[in-house]
């Protein structure tokens, strides 16, 4: 019965959020992610290609998911649908939980795709080792975003607020950290990609740049995931115990 | 009345908002039947019902609702009963019919579409039940958040506001339906609002909240009794005789004539109740109604809380 109650309550969130004009925004951000490319000459230029047009993709799927997030937690709150939802015999860890699943599945089932196209677009061999160290970086990515907005919803429990003070705090980490910094997109993407084409090819995607070590790549996926796992759990333990709904 | 026989019982609860008191050691207590919540904007009332259903954990003191502890078994409370709140915050991109099938889903109620269906035509939604919620007026979505409310059948339904934005017909369909589900169900309500004149045709109990205290409950026959200003009305044979006698009488205060029947305010109700049948007697006059007038709820609330 709770199990059931709970595929009821992703099924409602993933109706609420496969509405439109939701899909149609996250379609056509997906559009605009897979339209920007890149044409370089290097050696390696279709690795440096896809380098470059994963942070696009990342950048473009990172303010798109934390929107998203801000809105179904933040959002929900402030309308008031958080307070009706609770009002119903739920309880609040299944409320919580049950968004995030519905919303993860709904950027994932936008966002692949359009990784996938950009792998076919720049004739890259699928699932070859690169590849799946950009899956691994967006998903990385995507976890971070999610956490950061949903700590945010939290604190706030203003969409508006929340929407805004994610996508700026994630761009401008960005901005700000650029491509040498583990805790930046791109920086992560990096670190992968010169680690572990140095360990697969014998020599590195980016020729001119230094090598990093394993210390640093390793760091670089660990970093995103204790942010998620702390903001998360720190995030579910205030929602379910302590968050009053007013 | 003994604490068991409550239904709602909360104990000297208090409510700070940081430094914002919105509830004043509130000892509400709602019987079964159906009870009136009533008090201006800003007295507490929503406060008090997020308490009751956990949405909110008082500062002090404690709430039971079948006598469970309200923060710590919310869940099984909220099994137990339906809520309409004050805002209308359903997902609108959903139809009417959608939206309950989610919300029979959750309580896990037995032939869903049947009840769906029966709860629909009851709020007059039938005809509209596939348009999304977006499309709806006010009215229909106060008349969709009643049927959500009443959809898992509940022991207990409270309703804020429940009749705010609906027309006449409207309301009075509402109110046709709480008497309704209360006589043949045996279902409790539990009405928040403002609107007194919706509760003086369903309500059997009141309680009045005024800055954030009870400031008085009952049932409503006898706070009628208690506020009935000491206000007689007599139906004589020939009232302005008897009015002119009555005026020199010590035990009156203020006797006037409204479309031939007299109305008394008096100081010493014992002595009315003797001497106005002996002096009708020694004037021959025939005495067809002789009785107190019960306050209504506007008196009531005036007196307790409307004056401040």
């Amino acid at each position: 019965m709770a199990q059931h109650k709970f595929l009821g309550l992703i099924r409602w969130e993933l109706e609420e959020n496969l509405s439109l004009p939701l899909l149609a925004f996250l379609v056509a951000s997906a559009i605009i992610a897979t339209m920007i490319n890149y044409n370089f000459s290097s050696p390696y230029r279709e690795y440096t290609r896809l380098f470059y047009s994963s942070s696009t993709v990342f950048l473009i799927s990172s303010l798109v998911t934390g929107a998203f997030f801000a809105r179904s937690y933040a959002g929900s709150i402030g309308r008031g649908t958080t307070k009706i939802m609770l009002s119903y015999p739920i309880k609040r860890s299944q409320l919580f939980l049950s968004k995030f699943i519905a919303l993860f599945l709904v950027i994932s089932a936008i966002y692949l795709p359009v990784f996938c196209v950009h792998v076919y677009v720049d004739g890259l061999v699928a699932f070859g080792p690169m590849i799946i160290l950009s899956l691994l970086g967006l998903f990385l990515q995507l976890m971070l975003t999610c956490s950061v907005a949903v700590g945010i919803s939290m604190v706030t429990k203003s969409e508006v607020v929340s929407i805004l003070a994610t996508v700026l705090l994630l761009f401008g980490l960005d901005s700000i950290l650029g491509m040498w910094d583990i805790l930046s997109a791109q920086g992560r993407l990096f670190h992968l990609f010169q680690y572990f084409g140095n360990e697969f090819y014998g020599t590195l995607p980016f020729l001119s740049w230094d090598p990093v070590t394993a210390n640093e790549t390793l760091l670089a996926v660990l970093a995103p995931i204790v942010v998620f796992v702390v903001l998360i759990v720190g995030s579910f333990v205030y929602f379910t115990r302590f968050m009053e709904v007013d | 009345m003994s604490n068991n026989t409550f239904i709602i019982n909360t104990d000297n609860i208090s409510k700070y908002f940081g430094k914002i008191l919105a509830l004043n050691e509130l000892n509400l207590h709602v019987p079964k039947g159906i009870t009136g919540f009533v008090g201006r904007n800003g007295a507490g009332k929503t406060t008090a019902i997020g308490i009751l259903l956990g949405l909110i954990k008082p500062t002090r003191g404690k709430a039971t609702v079948f006598g469970l502890d309200s923060w710590n078994d919310s869940f099984n409370i909220r099994c137990r009963l339906g809520v309409m709140h004050e805002i209308n915050a359903y997902p609108v991109s959903f139809s009417g019919r959608r939206y309950l099938e989610h919300v029979a889903r959750i309580y896990g109620v037995s032939q869903a579409e049947e009840r769906i269906k029966a709860q629909l035509k009851d709020v007059d939604l039938w005809d509209a039940r596939e348009k999304p919620i977006k499309t709806y007026s006010a009215g229909m979505i106060r008349r969709l958040g009643l049927a959500q409310a009443l959809i898992s059948n509940p022991e207990l339904v409270i309703l804020d506001e429940p009749t705010a934005n609906i027309d006449p017909i409207g309301r009075s369909t509402f109110l046709g339906i709480i008497k309704r589900m209360n006589k043949e169900q045996g279902t409790d309500f539990l009405i928040s609002t403002h609107i007194l004149s919706d509760l003086e045709k369903v309500c059997t109990w009141l309680s009045i909240i005024d800055e954030g205290k009870i400031v008085e409950e009952g049932p409503i026959d006898d706070l009628a009794a208690k506020y009935s200003a000491n206000t007689y009305k007599i139906v004589v044979s020939d009232p302005q005789l008897l009015v002119e006698n009555l005026k020199t009488a010590e035990f009156i205060e203020k006797v006037w004539i409204e479309k031939d029947t007299i109305y008394c305010q008096v100081n010493d109700a014992d002595r009315f109740y003797t001497e106005v049948p002996k002096i009708a007697g020694n004037l021959k006059l025939q005495l067809r109604t002789f009785q107190l007038m019960l306050g209504t709820i506007d008196e009531i609330y005036a007196k307790t809380a409307g004056g401040n």
